[in-house]
């Protein structure tokens, strides 16, 4: 590493350190709230963030705009908040210069310019993260809410994964979960895919955070079932025009196939010249929602910030799924004739 | 390919020589060269119902139950034209549901060629709560079938809301998935979407979804036949090629290979999978 370059990592994790931000939520002098102090499992509230994406060239607005939703969703009672996938694209701000280097960087990832978004995500990854996991440890403990922070480029060994982060009402990290399926433009940069699917038991139920493209695979939400997953939070980012088809692709079909609660949290907006596009919303099985359509609340615009905020009946699921006139049947003999030997065996 | 799916509505046969004469004026014999036709599910009760073979049941759990006891024969004798039906309209024919007995009796299709040979049978996978309390017994394969439009695999009934069945034939390399499907009348919409919609979405093949549109021993089924493609490939990206059937018409459209490969390949969604991921998908409890 040049000197260059390691004197602005050096101010870079200065202006990320963790007693910044707990600082400035000090001062905030936020009132705990009490809503995860006794949950009724017939109606747990929980909130999806959609977050319009600005470039912070000071990290304490990035703290700011978080506290900001954070508040609003507590305000209205709600245990658990759902942020999106990629959010601290917002501290990129932080890189002087960064706009015009969007250009420069080697759309490929394959070392054509001088770095690729490889080398940035390694070297940026670490303090961003940092400025990020405090963020949302200190207000899920100051809110007494839990908290999945979105997800965030995480360097691990050399290698950079898209991992999602829940945090708990005491600000503990409940767990985390590495991307399983990525994207094209993610394979290109070279992201290193994660290999396990995890679910998390907290007092709101069983959670699982699977990070965007891993809702367009049944895979991903049948195996978190089976694992006794409740409630599936995911966090996306779309760098796509807004339709409502390709966006239904997701996870709406998810829930209904696997009968789980979803969570969908979006970023939108400009990030360096592509344009993010999404709905957060909240779904249910179409038996476990007002109009039989499979979805509880959604943001109305596709462009803008929004907190769509629903109630979950977790013990309504367990009898659905005990009942279900047609889903819940299995077939032993035919899953082990093809799975998962039939990933290997394709024509 | 032209592809079609016929739905049976306003239909009014009570006997075999009637329905063979539905489905000749419904898709006039001589027309396509190459036509797949798809039928759908619970067809042959149906027909067995309105033929007054089924005695006179008061309900559909009363049919269901009468149904199982016609003799396998009848069976054959309902394959047996549906062949005549296949030759009579040169079509590859899915000619809907009936169920056969081998060992234990499964709701089951079958694809027949345009020269009315049999070129395989497939059987329900899943099993929706009656059919389990009926005591029907579950498939094990899921079959794709090498034709001269391409390569075919079935869907019938629930399977439509497993995915596991898509992913298989997917997998195998269907290109085209023929379902056979019955829903009761109703909204039916979300219902479909979360079925065989959803299935081609993440899957990337056609589907023709032939949906029953008639009443049998008090029960009305009745939901528009679909035919799908991915999004990509639809106007509006909506994944829907063509809809109806509710009047009675044939749901028809053409199938684009190359379209299709082309989306596929700009959007490689099964070269994305991540098999390691999946040690847990063989059907144990993980809990």
């Amino acid at each position: 590493m040049k000197i260059k370059e390691r004197l602005f990592l050096k101010q870079l994790y200065w202006r990320t350190r963790p007693a910044l931000v707990e600082k400035y939520l000090r001062g905030k002098k936020i009132h705990r709230t009490a809503n995860c102090h006794s949950v009724d499992r017939r109606r747990v509230k929980v909130a999806a963030a959609q977050l319009e994406i600005k470039l912070f060239k000071n990290p304490v607005h990035y703290v700011e705009e978080m506290y900001r939703h954070v508040k609003k969703a507590a305000e209205s009672g709600v245990q658990l908040v759902v942020f999106p996938e990629y959010n601290s694209y917002q501290l990129f701000g932080l890189i002087p210069g960064i706009e015009s280097m969007a250009v420069k960087l080697d759309d490929t990832g394959g070392g054509v310019q001088s770095f690729g978004v490889i080398d940035l995500l390694l070297f940026i990854g670490n303090p961003f993260n940092i400025l990020s996991y405090t963020t949302f440890s200190s207000l899920a403990r100051e809110f007494g809410i839990y908290l999945m922070a979105g997800s965030f480029p995480t360097p691990i060994d050399g290698s950079v994964m898209n991992r999602s982060a829940l945090f708990a009402p005491d600000g503990a990290l409940v767990g985390v979960q590495d991307k399983v399926h990525l994207m094209p433009k993610e394979h290109k940069f070279k992201l290193t895919p994660g290999s396990k699917l995890h679910a998390f038991d907290t007092e709101l139920g069983r959670l699982a955070l699977p990070v965007c493209m891993d809702a367009t695979y049944f895979e991903t939400f049948r195996i978190l079932e089976k694992k006794g997953t409740e409630i599936v939070l995911l966090p996306i980012s779309d760098p796509a025009s807004y339709n409502y088809w390709l966006a239904l692709r997701g996870i709406w079909p998810r829930v209904q196939e696997s009968m789980v609660y979803g969570v969908k949290s979006a970023l939108v907006g400009d990030f360096l010249g592509q344009i993010h596009t999404g709905k957060a919303g909240i779904f249910a099985p179409l038996e476990l929602t007002p109009d039989r359509d499979g979805v509880l609340a959604e943001a109305h615009h596709f462009d803008r910030e929004a907190l769509v905020i629903a109630e979950l009946n977790l013990e309504a699921l367990n009898e659905l799924k005990k009942n279900h006139p047609y889903l819940g049947d299995g077939n032993q003999r035919f899953m082990k004739k093809y799975f998962p030997s039939v990933y290997y065996e394709t024509t | 390919m032209r592809a079609a799916a016929l739905s049976f509505a306003g239909s009014d046969f009570i006997t075999r020589q009637g329905f063979k004469e539905h489905v000749y004026k419904t898709v006039p014999p001589g027309g396509d060269d190459e036509l797949l036709l798809v039928f759908p599910q619970h067809l042959a009760l149906l027909l067995a119902f309105r033929c007054k073979e089924l005695g006179q049941p008061l309900s559909l759990a009363e049919a269901f139950a009468a149904f199982m006891k016609l003799p396998h024969s009848w069976h054959r004798e309902y394959l047996n034209m549906q062949h005549e039906i296949a030759r009579s309209l040169s079509a590859y024919l899915v000619p809907g549901s009936l169920w056969l007995q081998d060992g234990g009796i499964y709701s089951s299709s079958c694809l027949i060629s345009p020269g009315g040979e049999m070129l395989g049978y497939q059987r329900q996978i899943f099993l929706s709560r009656q059919e389990r309390e009926l005591g029907l017994s579950r498939g094990e394969e899921a079959e794709v079938f090498e034709t001269g439009i391409g390569r075919l695999g079935i869907i019938i009934g629930t399977d439509a809301w497993y995915p596991e069945v898509g992913r298989v034939l997917a997998l195998k390399g269907a290109e085209v998935v023929c379902h056979c499907g019955a829903l009761s009348a109703g909204e039916n919409r979300w219902l479909q979407l979360a079925g065989m919609w959803q299935q081609v979405q993440q899957n990337q093949f056609f589907c023709v979804e032939s949906q029953l549109a008639a009443e049998i021993a008090g029960q009305k089924f009745a939901a528009e036949s679909l035919l799908h493609a991915p999004c990509e490939m639809t106007a509006g990206f909506e994944g829907i090629l063509a809809r109806g059937g509710l009047g009675g018409e044939p749901v028809s459209a053409e199938l684009d290979k190359e379209k299709r490969l082309q989306v596929v390949n700009s959007y490689p969604l099964l070269k994305l999978l991540n098999p390691m991921a999946y040690e847990d998908m063989s059907g144990g409890e993980c809990k």
